[in-house]
């Protein structure tokens, strides 16, 4: 009679933890969920901010299966756009979520973009949201757009299935980088002025399905936007950001340098790798300096100047030319930074706190006026190792006259 | 007694009774004390865990047929001795109301938002009682089917965080002197001296001349998977680490490659989880056991539900939400566990061989 | 805690007892030590029903400790 009772008892037990198990009060189910694959913030009038959500359509895949597989290219999920507006980012988030049927579900999101008005106003309220609820991920990529974030949210490019999909397969490339909320939060964490910088996308209106037919040379990234205690201060177009990539080290491979020459001279160089290395020096008499060496490879990819590739002392000249430009591309990105918005987001301060622990605790309050006044010497060395597949310049290949 | 455990599977007991809160609280409390050099804090409070484990050790070699509760009975006198033992009992059930609300506000603030937080504490709470029913036996072998599964999962988390880690965040070292390290040490030597619990299982040991080596191995072991933790999440986060609640937790969500490896943050629920239910059987079984020792029951399996009950409601009575009890374990609470598993045991231990002395 | 998961608790605790009567071979002594912490504990569940905030312990500990606090500030 006991034992029975027992085992009695453990399968009501069993039977009692089951349902547990699906978490009563916490169950959602799938398809009661409106997935965000994009979320964007912009700045409303009276210090509103609107919240739009891309949201994720689920296709029926029975019954149009065959009309599906001829549009493969397409790619098998549409998206809409939603936004709310609310006096923070989780009033806002409230009122979105009275507009849709479904629960929001922020596990999938991956992108924020920050209008600009609202990155010039202040994003230190979305940030603690954003940190701070625990269904976002640290890992999603923030984008600051030129105009309103809104329309970045709705287009939906030829190749990807939608616009944030494009965006993160851009940052991938060598033309812009990757910043999640991780690192802003160690840039707010570490540097004295909040310092940091965060890709900056064009305005919608030019990324659009129909410009894009008439312009096709309208690139997703303009540069990167410099912020500084939260707020937008300015921003860098892409050349400057060019400059930026190779003093923080992060041009990535495929990087082309061409170079100017002159009248209808061309001369290019496809980068294959290259290592910066910021060496800060305090000198005995308390001038800061930062010197900064760059040291890369590439291969020769365009080639109708006068220079000779196979030419030791041409080759030489080649080199020069092209430590020259990225000189200048580095010294003009450190002039608008240094002098112009006066903010720090190449790391200086931190190697200075390696370097002198001491002097930085008693530098670091003012260290805007600081880094302005930090003289910087470069050493930039890029070999240029092999000429592609020809040996010699078109303009040079007819035998006949020569 | 009879002699049930090996000394592997004490060691692995108080392996994970002491590492399921520490490596996921604990990189928090040290980076906002000790800053840049939090890393370093584990190295220095290993020597509070030695020194515990060797006291743990002659006081169950002076002990009356190994037992604590006797000790203080015989060294004090019935009454005193009784007392104390209550009093070290309510210390118990103090510190582990702590941890287990610790454990469910973890889980209700990350994983279940709406569920009631004693839904949580009741379930874990059931399960130990069940397992303490069991016996000692019952909780090492269980041990040692799933503290090798935690350890190994809680590397993994680290070993996949690798290519995300930047070492250059370490330096500058001592920025601000030592006395930062030194007080997060003291936080840390919080943790360390839990493992005088180990007192109450040693007579159910069956090889008494390795205990003093598997408890120094386990302390060093210990010791290295912090060092590990914190290493890996300070150099994942920086100094922000210290503003996140769950750092280890915020980590592992962290990690993504090749776009399909992602979302493994229910590794880490599992593992607290698992390290968890250990930590709180085996706080239930000392308290137990000295109970049923003070107060000399023959058959004390009757009186496991009342205790389970009265640890229920200790959560709330002694540990009432979220704001206090991570400024209880910042502040008071490190020097009262120190206190109490560290300097208590050292005057018992000082004036024993002193009154032995006297007596001789 | 509410009144509601106090009472379901309590009956839930009657219901084993009855269901389960192997806490009646027990000696004398075995039962007094039963029935004294569950009155403990019944006592302490009328105190936090009637006052969800009733201090405690840590109070206590951290009036005790509170001196100390400078040594373990940043």
């Amino acid at each position: 009679m006991k034992r029975r009772m027992i085992r009695a008892m453990l399968c009501g037990l069993l039977c009692w933890s089951v349902p547990l198990l699906t978490s009563c009060w916490d169950r959602v189910e799938v398809n009661d969920i409106a997935i965000i694959v994009g979320a964007g913030i912009d700045q409303m009038d009276g210090k509103q901010v609107k919240l739009s959500a891309e949201i994720y359509i689920p296709v029926e895949s029975t019954g149009e299966g065959q009309e599906s597989g001829m549009k493969a290219g397409n790619g098998n999920g549409k998206t809409f756009v939603s936004s709310a507006a609310g006096s923070s980012m989780a009033e806002a988030m409230y009122k979105l979520q009275e507009r849709l049927s479904r629960k929001l579900y922020w596990g999938h999101n991956d992108i924020f973009v920050i209008g600009q008005a609202r990155a010039e106003h202040g994003i230190e309220d979305d940030l603690d949201f954003i940190l701070r609820y625990v269904r976002m991920r640290e890992r999603a990529n923030i984008y600051i757009s030129e105009g309103s974030a809104v329309d970045v949210l709705g287009i939906i490019p030829r190749l990807e299935p939608n616009s944030m999909e494009a965006l993160s397969e851009l940052s991938k490339t060598e033309i812009s980088i990757t910043v999640d909320l991780k690192e802003i939060i160690e840039r707010i964490v570490e540097t004295p002025d909040e310092t940091y910088a965060i890709p900056y996308i064009n305005r919608g209106k030019l990324l659009t399905d129909v410009s894009h037919v008439r312009n096709p040379n309208v690139p997703y990234f303009r540069g990167m936007s410099l912020f500084k205690k939260g707020k937008m201060n300015g921003n860098l177009n892409s050349d400057l950001t060019w400059g930026y990539f190779w003093i923080t080290n992060q041009i990535k491979g495929n990087t082309i340098i061409s170079l100017k020459m002159p009248e209808e001279q061309t001369l290019a160089v496809l980068l294959t790798h290259s290592k910066t290395t910021l060496i800060p020096s305090i000198t005995p008499d308390g001038k800061w300096k930062m010197k900064i060496k760059v040291r890369g490879e590439g291969n020769l990819l365009q080639n109708t100047s006068s220079l000779d590739f196979m030419n030791p002392a041409q080759h030489k000249a080649m080199i020069k030319k092209t430590n020259e430009e990225v000189e200048m591309s580095i010294r003009q990105a450190l002039k608008v930074l240094q002098k112009k918005y006066k903010t720090d987001v190449l790391d200086f301060g931190d190697r200075f706190r390696k370097l002198a622990p001491k002097q930085w605790q008693k530098e670091k309050k003012n260290w805007s006026t600081m880094f302005s006044e930090i003289e910087t010497e470069l050493d930039v060395e890029i070999n240029i190792q092999r000429p592609g597949i020809l040996n010699q310049n078109i303009k040079k290949m007819n035998r006949v006259n020569n | 007694m009879k002699k049930k455990i090996s000394s592997f599977q004490m060691f692995l007991l108080m392996f994970q009774m002491i590492l399921s809160s520490s490596v996921l609280l604990m990189p928090s409390i040290t980076t906002m004390l000790s800053g840049k050099d939090m890393w370093m804090t584990p190295i220095f409070s290993m020597l509070v865990g030695y020194l515990t484990v060797w006291v743990a050790f002659k006081l169950y070699k002076l002990a009356p047929h190994g037992s604590f509760v006797k000790l203080l009975e015989s060294s004090f006198g019935k009454v005193i001795g009784k007392g104390m033992n209550i009093l070290f009992i309510i210390f118990q059930v103090h510190i582990i109301a702590i941890a287990t609300r610790d454990y469910g506000e973890f889980i209700v603030t990350n994983f279940y938002l709406k569920t009631p937080v004693y839904i949580i504490i009741i379930s874990m709470l059931i399960l130990c009682a069940w397992v303490v029913s069991g016996g000692i036996e019952v909780l090492a072998r269980t041990g040692q089917v799933f503290i090798p599964i935690i350890t190994i999962c809680t590397l993994f988390i680290f070993i996949f965080l690798i290519p995300e880690l930047d070492p250059s965040t370490i330096f500058p070292m001592f920025e601000k002197g030592a006395a930062p390290v030194f007080k997060g040490s003291v936080v840390v030597a919080g943790w360390f001296c839990q493992i005088f619990l180990v007192i109450y299982i040693l007579p159910y040991v069956k090889q008494e001349n390795t205990i003093q080596k598997w408890g120094y191995i386990c302390v060093t072991g210990i010791g290295l998977l912090m060092l590990i933790a914190n290493i890996t999440v300070f150099m994942l986060m920086s100094e922000s680490a210290s503003f996140y609640n769950y750092p280890v937790f915020t980590a592992a969500r962290y990690i993504a490659y090749a776009e399909f490896f992602e979302h493994v943050e229910a590794i880490v629920m599992m593992v607290w989880v698992l390290g968890e239910f250990f930590k709180i059987s085996f706080y239930y079984f000392t308290i137990y056991l000295s109970l049923s020792e003070t107060l000399e029951l023959q058959k004390p399996v009757v009186i496991i539900l009342p205790i389970g009950l009265l640890l229920l409601l200790s959560t709330f009575w002694l540990a009432k939400d979220f704001q206090m009890i991570g400024d209880f374990i910042s502040k008071s609470g490190t020097l009262y566990i120190l206190t109490g598993f560290f300097i208590f045991p050292l005057v018992i231990y000082a004036l024993t061989v002193i009154k032995q002395r006297l007596k001789a | 805690m509410s009144w509601h998961t106090l009472i379901t608790i309590w009956v839930l605790i009657g219901g084993y007892g009855i269901v389960n009567p192997s806490w009646k071979k027990h000696d004398k002594k075995e039962k007094k030590v039963l029935f004294s912490l569950l009155f403990i504990a019944f006592v302490l569940s009328l105190g936090l029903g009637l006052n969800p905030n009733l201090p405690g312990l840590t109070e206590w500990v951290n009036a005790l400790y509170r001196p100390l606090h400078g040594w373990l500030s940043p």
